[in-house]
């Protein structure tokens, strides 16, 4: 090696996805693009503008790739106000669940 | 003076016991099950989504294609004039490699590719794009300074190299033909695309000599 390392090769061996939610919100954004249900540029759009407004790490670009994702499916395909909902009765779920058992989304009080 | 109060109690000793995901992966959680009960997505579609770009695919597919057109002038040929043709010929094609087009390193070019915008990548053929790839600095530096990115990469080009900055898009991705290099006469594709590197072909490697034991 010439010098010193810089910060980007720094970077090079980080794992590509740290928790599974990441890689998960990844694939969704892909299958549906597959699915015909937003297009390919509409996809780099949204995510381009999402970067932006995130961390400059990992954890930050999937944070912005949910971001893009919740936006373009309030779009249409799925809005904003059932994702909420739907986020907090898992939340009530896990809550409600003992530790060890299997969470299922009838166990929400 | 310390107080009791039950009720508080009782929500920290929930609280401790409940194990509750962090916020986006409860979001997650709730995007797939709405996607999947509107018939929008296939739960399995997804799992089998990560298993491929995680482990089976990697930058395995870009190597053997790479190693291929070092091989083979025809399929070099197709390669540089209609990438997915050729891919698709070699029978490693990924969905997402429907527009894409190679780009060849020479004595006196050098390619490099990012995505301004955000992380567009040929990632059916090179898996999951590294991490310093989405990174800001990247993404500003490679059009604005490459030969600076490329030296921290431990790339040194001479003035005689000219450095071609591919800024991929959704439609239409971009991956690095690298030179084949010297000594590897009699090689088979197997040893070859053992060289290539991802970096490469992304172009922030290029001599791939350093892989010749």
């Amino acid at each position: 090696m010439s010098g010193p390392l810089g910060p980007l090769v720094r970077r090079d061996g980080d794992a590509v996805f740290d928790e599974a939610w990441q890689a998960q919100a990844l694939a969704m954004a892909d299958c549906l693009v597959r699915a015909d249900v937003f297009s390919a540029g509409d996809w780099a759009e949204a995510l381009g503008v999402a970067v932006r407004e995130h961390e400059d790490t990992t954890e930050g670009y999937y944070r912005a790739v949910l971001s893009a994702l919740e936006r373009l499916l309030d779009r249409g395909a799925l809005p904003g106000a059932e994702i909420e909902a739907r986020r907090d009765a898992w939340a009530r779920a896990y809550e409600a669940t003992p530790h060890g058992a299997p969470v299922e989304l009838e166990n929400a009080t | 003076m310390p107080s009791f109060d039950p009720k508080k109690i009782t929500d920290i000793h929930r609280h401790l016991h409940s194990h509750l995901p962090p916020e986006p992966a409860l979001r997650v959680k709730a995007i797939e099950s709405l996607l999947v009960e509107k018939g929008l997505v296939d739960p399995e579609a997804v799992d089998a989504w990560i298993e491929a770009y995680t482990e089976e695919i990697g930058p395995k597919r870009g190597a053997q294609v790479v190693a291929r057109a070092w091989l083979d002038a025809d399929f070099k040929a197709l390669l540089l004039s209609d990438a997915a043709a050729a891919v698709t010929e070699l029978g490693v094609q990924g969905q997402a490699t429907g527009h894409l087009q190679a780009v060849e390193n020479t004595d006196g070019v050098h390619n490099l590719v990012v995505c301004t915008l955000c992380s567009c990548y040929p990632f059916g053929i090179l898996g999951m794009a590294p991490a310093w790839y989405k990174a800001a600095e990247y993404r500003a530096r490679a059009v604005r300074d490459p030969r600076g990115v490329l030296a921290e990469f431990d790339v040194a080009l001479g003035d005689d190299v000219a450095v071609k900055v591919w800024d991929s898009t959704a439609e239409l991705r971009y991956m690095v033909l690298p030179q084949r290099p010297a000594g590897t006469d009699g090689w088979d594709q197997e040893a070859l695309a053992r060289l290539v590197t991802r970096n490469a072909m992304i172009g922030t490697d290029r001599d791939l000599s350093k892989g010749i034991a």
